[in-house]
């Protein structure tokens, strides 16, 4: 019984931590053009604003 | 200096006015401090805005804004006197010093007070955001150049008749300081709702540093960055709306009369900020409900005063109810406009289907994942940032203290399906419940973090995923500062901060600004679309009219019909000196979130078919990325014409 309830945790932590990592993985995935703009506008930015 | 200045004196006498009331409420000294401090700020706001509301349409300006702010102040001395200041003090001190020997601790408040500093001194900002550009801002600015509060019909803007409990405060600023007065002091609901989140972990039974957490995931929330250095409304009511949530929750332990007089009366101020708190206000029926069945057979402490918190709240917005029945035929106007008004446009209709994947239950379900995981493809944008509210939310199911939040996840479930079903699917509404959520999260993320002790193949991806968030996070929140800080600190010009920061359409800064500087006392000039953004002058304006009848637009979804020759008879007579017109504007709603200028055609106002073909001949004699002026006797010469 003990064995079950502490495997039981296990799984469920185990779960929690998937589902983090799901959402995560998705969410950049799925929004990667987002960020390639992003990231090459704000780059143009800090580069024009140390004067390169 | 002048803002700040004018901040920390509305501050201190929100918090002097109210902390009287609530210690009247809270006679037994239950409330912790700081569930006192912010019911204080919230509960005083409220003098202050009905005081505006009766007293502006009559004088809006030094004199009775100054006078009032001075009433206010002796006022408020009483209840400042009775505060703990001292007991403040030492908290401050015991935290400082906790904080030393606790590196999550000093974390915490170090990340809550750089985001909030930083977000508050975004205000200083010029304004550039379209809401408050077209009417949270606009609107006060009509007011204080006419001298009193007005309704102006002829910009046929719906949201014109809303409810202005917080727009008052923006008047306040506007008479006795500036815009960023005013953005400052919408910023400092911010404050409350994050306190508001934290003290909702408290009040169910958490340690103090799992609040903070809760605290700082309500401000660093994308929409709440963006809106605390603004004069939007949403992180307004949110404030309320978190404190609704623990105004009840006094009532339900004690069933007091005043605690229930509190909940009415913050529910209430809530649908005054944002008609969606009615919205909030259905979310608690079933609630209430559930509560009074159980008292019922029980002690019988609630039965006895639960009418008081629904009445207070109602009669909170009888006056507006009274105003827009007398106005419009329907007290609750735009909302049930096919209700109270049949034969009537419904101005509000069909917003429902404007976001979102579409209105079928697993839709609904799938609701959250797709404005979290996939914002920019169906909702309106990054409005959340990262996804650690759904990464984190669904975690509250590892901790063992899980059943107690059931009453609260009652009403997030309620105010959700009727954002889903019945609003427009914006996801920034649903930051006015985001409080409650980030207490949610906080608790699930240290739920799941207890549990990944001393398990090191589940503990690294767990720090990896989060570390991931919180830096994007963090750019997020480092962009706003970049785009705002300077223009907020005087280190750019406000011309050059609107020349390079994105905003929907543009704020027309220096067409606006051009027109401010030229037009002469008594002198108009006409608009060709009926938002006259902030920075133009508001009352010279002609806003895209030539009927005498500007309320038609309650009437009719399409304007009367008028030639050619009677509106150029029209604005012949009117002759203003200048015509303002949109050009294009610019949509950042694609995949990439870059932005994309549409040209504005004839077709797209009221007049454009009479005006395109003229300001077409003509060279502006100023002129944006998105709007255009031109002299008003070029384009009457050529209107001339076009008749002959």
């Amino acid at each position: 019984m003990q064995i079950d309830k502490s495997g039981k945790r296990l799984l469920f932590t185990a779960l929690a931590v998937a589902w983090c990592f799901a959402v995560a993985t998705a969410y950049y995935t799925f929004n990667v053009a987002y960020y390639t703009e992003k990231i090459s506008t704000f780059g143009r930015f800090f580069l024009t604003l140390v004067g390169l | 200096m002048l803002s700040l200045v004018f901040v920390l004196a509305t501050t201190i006498i929100f918090i002097g006015l109210g902390v009287s009331i609530v210690r009247f409420v809270d006679r037994d000294d239950l409330l912790p401090e700081g569930e006192r401090i912010g019911l204080a700020f919230l509960v005083g706001c409220i003098p202050v805005s009905f005081a505006i509301y009766l007293i502006g349409p009559w004088r809006l300006d030094e004199i009775s804004m100054g006078g009032l702010a001075v009433v206010f102040a002796l006022l408020a001395l009483p209840g400042l006197k009775t505060m703990p200041w001292r007991r403040y003090i030492l908290a401050i001190r015991r935290e400082a010093c906790a904080a030393t020997n606790d590196k999550w601790l000093a974390l915490l408040w170090a990340t809550a007070i750089t985001v909030t500093a930083s977000s508050l001194i975004q205000g200083l900002a010029p304004p550039n955001d379209f809401d408050s550009l077209m009417y949270h801002l606009a609107l006060p600015r009509y007011d204080v150049e006419l001298g009193y509060m007005s309704i102006p019909w002829d910009r046929e803007l719906v949201q014109f008749l809303f409810p202005g409990f917080s727009i008052n405060f923006s008047r306040l600023a506007l008479v006795l300081a500036d815009s960023g007065a005013a953005q400052m002091i919408h910023g400092l609901f911010g404050i409350i709702a994050a306190l508001g989140s934290a003290m909702l972990v408290r009040k169910l039974g958490y340690e103090h540093r799992i609040a903070l957490l809760a605290a700082v995931l309500f401000l660093v929330i994308r929409a709440v960055i963006w809106q605390m250095a603004t004069v939007e409304t949403d992180v307004t009511f949110a404030a309320y709306g978190i404190f609704t949530v623990l105004a009840y929750f006094s009532w339900n332990k004690e069933g007091s009369a005043p605690q229930a007089f509190l909940f009415g009366l913050l529910l209430g101020a809530g649908i005054l900020i944002k008609l969606t708190g009615f919205v909030l206000a259905v979310s608690y029926a079933p609630l209430i409900l559930f509560h009074i069945a159980k008292d019922l057979m029980g002690p019988k402490h609630l039965v006895r005063t639960v009418w008081i918190g629904p009445l207070t709240a109602l009669a909170v917005i009888t006056p507006h109810l009274i105003k827009m029945t007398i106005l419009t035929g329907n007290p609750l106007f735009p909302l049930l406009n096919p209700l109270f008004n049949p034969d009537k446009p419904d101005l509000i209709g069909g917003l429902e289907t404007l976001n979102g994947t579409g209105m079928g239950l697993f839709d609904l379900l799938s609701a959250p994942w797709n404005f979290s995981v996939l914002p920019m493809h169906y909702f309106d944008g990054m409005v959340l940032g990262t996804p650690y509210l759904l990464a984190l939310c669904p975690l509250l199911l590892l901790d063992p203290g899980r059943r107690r939040w059931l009453p609260v996840l009652s009403i997030v479930l309620i105010f959700y399906v009727i954002w889903f079903y019945k609003l427009s699917q914006q996801v920034r509404f649903l930051v006015q419940i985001a409080p409650i959520m980030t207490a949610v999260a906080a608790v699930g993320a240290t739920a799941l973090w207890k549990r990944t002790e001393g398990m090191v193949l589940l503990k690294a991806p767990l720090v990896l995923v989060l570390v991931i968030m919180a830096i994007n996070q963090l750019m997020f929140i480092g962009a706003y500062a970049g785009i705002r800080l300077p223009a907020a600190l005087g280190l750019v010009s406000a011309a050059t901060f609107h020349e390079k920061t994105p905003a929907m359409g543009g704020a027309y800064y220096k067409t606006c600004t051009y027109i401010a500087e030229n037009l002469k006392p008594g002198e108009r000039y006409f608009a060709s679309f009926s938002w006259i953004f902030y920075y133009c002058p508001q009352v010279p304006a002609i806003a895209n009219t030539v009927s005498e009848d500007t309320k038609w637009w309650l009437d009719s979804m399409t304007p009367p019909a008028i030639s050619r020759q009677e509106f150029v008879e029209s604005i012949i007579a009117a002759d203003p000196k200048y015509f303002i017109t949109a050009v294009s504007f610019s949509s950042r709603r694609n995949l990439s979130g870059k932005t994309e200028t549409i040209k504005l055609g004839a077709s797209d106002s009221r007049f454009g078919k009479y005006l395109l073909p003229v300001f077409g001949q003509l060279k502006p004699v100023s002129e944006g990325r998105y709007s255009a002026v031109y002299d008003g006797k070029e384009v009457i010469t050529l209107l001339r014409k076009k008749v002959n």
